[in-house]
């Protein structure tokens, strides 16, 4: 990365938003604060930053409106940060267009590796389409539909292989039950909820992932699901 | 006594009791409340019929007396004095027979021929036919203005005794304070004995005499009539109020005396003015403990919040600010621990923060779940993953039953139970303690979830009182947590149906049992959608 990643932390707790800020300059993020959601849309009506991290709690605004005011005219990926008892709000937020979210108090690894991947994803919309997903022992070559684990072909169903496809598209990235419903099985398919628990249990046991020691597929409660981010290469 | 008639004293005096002859009072014109227990009448014709006699004498005396100054016409006017006498002051049937002996006495003492009931001059009957007449009228009229005047004066004195009952009812909600005043007000109007029953909650009268358990019951009012001469004449009256009745109020007349219809009526009311008063006092009452505890819980509430959301903030900077710090620190150096031990520290006054504001949350009625099913095995992974740090020491093995059916709960919550009985367990053992959770379908089809550890156990006779918010025990010199883990445990397994219990294990260590009912299990879905999905899978390889 030849370019340093300008971020604009929209938060109104100065000591929050300064660790976070410590943090990424120290790995070689440029950042900005503001306190509040109206100096948020301004920046990012000026000059867009490459990631916003947003605090859903603001005092003047409502955090959803400043993703839905932001998603209207742009793609710029936005992290939101949002206390515990507001799992409705994160939810919203990730449908709304938010690509990942992050509870406080969170670990300044989680948060970066978080950073990483959303900025990753922007990279590959920027250039091709990755032709293979590539996470330990798991290979899925999303040109010729082929998963192998551990070097050994596992033969999923068309169903079972779409549902991966959307979680590797968004590797690392938390997928709502909503979207991987949609996404797989069609639109007002969202309320079928089960189907989406009895194909993520087939998954994982094709691809020899224990859900009590998830591997590959992470659950998020009341959320989504999550595959793990690709190698570093 | 004041005679109500003239406002001086009666010219006869008698006992009080005998100047009120109710039973001559006509129905209709009968008192609503009446204030005084009225003796047989018919004790008080006699004397009554014989002073009328008597007037008829005087009057006759003071006539000879102004024979040949008056005329005969002003001597009838002496005996039209005397019937408004004796109407007056002892009422109609005295004046009635008062005006026939007046008109014979005129004709005997005064008439020609005088001493004989003969008449001579025809004429003198027209006279005694007005006389009698006149008499009639006047005694009539002077006996119903008296009857009027003994009616208004007990009318009045009744109102004033509930006037007086209920201003003392209302200006207390103590229930001895109600009782005295009604028995004060029994007291000044009937002169009688009376007895009040009260029915709390849990007695229902039933030891009480029999005629107060048989009033209770029926709720209407029993009488007992006196069987022998000695014996009094009682009341049993319930003290009804719109929802309930209170008790019984017993009244016992004097020896001798029974009751009014209207004197009922009027012991009737006292007794409901009672009974509205101890309803109004209780209603006043469990509004106000309502109102405490809600205006306490509120304040409990709000103070958890406040505190709890004042104190996540800061904690998260620590939290935050040490590991960015952390991350620049030389490994395995005194600054590297004092920092871990920072946001160690930060992290756990964090989930207790946290905990707090769960328990409001749920305590406070916003508590939603999101029920949907799931995998046991996700959700189990899941709370597994998120207790990971806190269980470093701990080895933990998870038992979970092959072909578990989907649950429907609310996941993010049953994995909150289950990271709090991990950490509860991690806690209340030293570091090396196994720590085993089991899920399975038990033999009544629910759904149990178990969390075993074999460390010193719960102290005896706290099995059940660890699940109350803030109990915490002493474990030597390990830090105690804020008792609200397993509190928020049985909050939210309570919410989804199930039950939460714990108990000792007989090889030492003890076991957190949670259960979820079977209605919450998901029967798998049939297998045709597979097979079909499987088809089209073999189609596209082929």
């Amino acid at each position: 990365m030849t370019l340093q990643r300008q971020v604009l932390i929209v938060e109104d707790e100065p000591d929050i938003a300064q660790f976070i800020s410590a943090a990424l300059e120290n790995n070689g993020y440029v950042s900005r604060i503001v306190g509040t959601g109206v100096d948020c849309l301004r920046i990012c009506s000026g000059k867009l930053p490459d990631i916003v991290i947003l605090d859903l709690g603001l005092p003047d605004m409502d955090g959803q409106e400043i993703i839905r005011a932001i998603r209207a005219w742009s793609k710029v990926p936005i992290i939101v940060l949002s206390a515990r008892d507001q799992e409705e709000q994160k939810v919203l937020a990730l449908e709304r267009g938010a690509d990942d979210y992050l509870t406080k108090p969170f670990g300044m690894k989680e948060f970066l590796a978080r950073v990483r991947v959303v900025l990753r994803h922007v990279n590959r919309r920027e250039t091709l389409q990755e032709a293979a997903y590539c996470s330990r022992d798991l290979i899925v070559d999303l040109a010729r539909r082929k998963v192998s684990v551990g070097g050994n072909e596992t033969r999923l169903t068309p169903t079972e292989y779409n549902l991966l496809a959307v979680l590797v598209a968004k590797a690392g990235q938390i997928v709502t039950h909503a979207e991987l419903l949609r996404e797989v099985w069609g639109r007002g398919s969202e309320e079928h909820s089960h189907y989406l628990r009895i194909y993520i249990q087939r998954l994982r046991q094709k691809l020899g992932d224990d859900p009590l020691y998830p591997r590959h597929i992470f659950t998020e409660p009341g959320i989504g699901y999550r595959i793990s981010a690709e190698d570093e290469t | 006594m004041r005679c109500p008639l003239f406002g001086f004293r009666p010219i006869l005096f008698l006992p009080e009791s005998r100047l009120c002859p109710l039973k001559t009072v006509p129905r209709k014109t009968m008192p609503e409340t009446a204030s005084n227990i009225q003796t047989d009448t018919g004790k008080t014709t006699l004397p009554g019929l014989a002073l009328s006699l008597l007037a008829v004498v005087i009057c006759t005396l003071a006539g000879q007396q102004l024979r040949g100054i008056f005329s005969d016409i002003d001597i009838i006017m002496v005996y039209l004095v005397g019937a408004v006498m004796v109407a007056a002051s002892l009422g109609q049937r005295p004046a009635v027979l008062y005006s026939l002996l007046s008109v014979t006495a005129f004709n005997y003492f005064f008439v020609e021929p005088l001493y004989t009931f003969n008449v001579y001059n025809p004429s003198y009957w027209l006279t005694f036919a007005v006389m009698l007449l006149a008499c009639l009228v006047i005694s009539t009229q002077a006996a119903r203005l008296r009857e009027q005047v003994v009616l208004s004066r007990r009318r009045e004195h009744g109102a004033r005794m509930l006037y007086v009952l209920t201003k003392d009812l209302a200006e207390t909600r103590d229930r001895k304070e109600m009782n005295a005043a009604l028995l004060r007000c029994l007291r000044s109007s009937f002169l009688t004995e009376a007895h009040l029953w009260h029915a709390d909650d849990k007695t229902t009268l039933k030891d009480a005499p029999p005629e107060v358990s048989k009033c209770f019951q029926r709720n209407d009012l029993v009488e007992s009539t006196a069987r022998t001469d000695g014996d009094r004449y009682r009341i049993y009256m319930p003290l009804r109020g719109l929802s309930k009745s209170y008790g019984v109020l017993e009244v016992s007349l004097p020896v001798g005396t029974t009751p009014q219809e209207d004197q009922k009526i009027l012991l009737q009311t006292q007794a409901g003015l009672l009974a509205g008063a101890i309803e109004r006092a209780e209603t006043a009452d469990a509004a106000e403990r309502a109102r405490l505890a809600a205006e306490r819980e509120k304040m409990h509430n709000t103070l958890l919040s406040s505190v709890s959301h004042d104190f996540r903030s800061p904690l998260a900077a620590i939290a935050g600010a040490a590991e960015a710090l952390s991350q620049s620190a030389a490994p395995e150096t005194a600054e590297a621990r004092l920092l871990s031990s920072i946001r160690h520290e930060a992290r756990r006054l964090t989930r207790i923060v946290n905990n707090l504001l769960d328990i409001t949350r749920i305590e406070g009625g916003h508590l939603r779940l999101r029920m949907q099913p799931y995998d046991p095995a996700e959700i189990i992974g899941n709370a597994i993953e998120s207790s990971r740090g806190l269980m470093k020491n701990h080895p933990l093995t998870v038992e979970v039953a092959s072909g578990l059916p989907f649950v429907r709960m609310d996941g993010l919550l049953i994995s909150q139970v289950l990271q709090n009985l991990l950490e509860n367990a991690s806690r209340h053992t030293p570091a090396g303690t196994q720590v085993t959770l089991k899920a399975s379908v038990n033999e009544n089809g629910l759904f149990v979830l178990m969390v075993e550890d074999n460390g010193a156990g719960i102290p005896a006779g706290h099995e059940r009182d660890i699940f109350s918010k803030f109990a915490t025990y002493d474990h030597g010199n390990r830090p105690k947590g804020a008792g609200l883990g397993l509190a928020i445990c049985q909050a939210a397994v309570t919410a989804h149906g199930g039950t939460i219990s714990a108990e000792n294990l007989p090889v030492g260590g003890c076991r957190f049992v949670v259960t979820l009912p079977a209605s919450l299990l998901v029967t798998p879905p049939a297998e045709d959608e597979r097979k079909e999905d499987e088809r089209k899978a073999a189609g596209n390889d082929g």
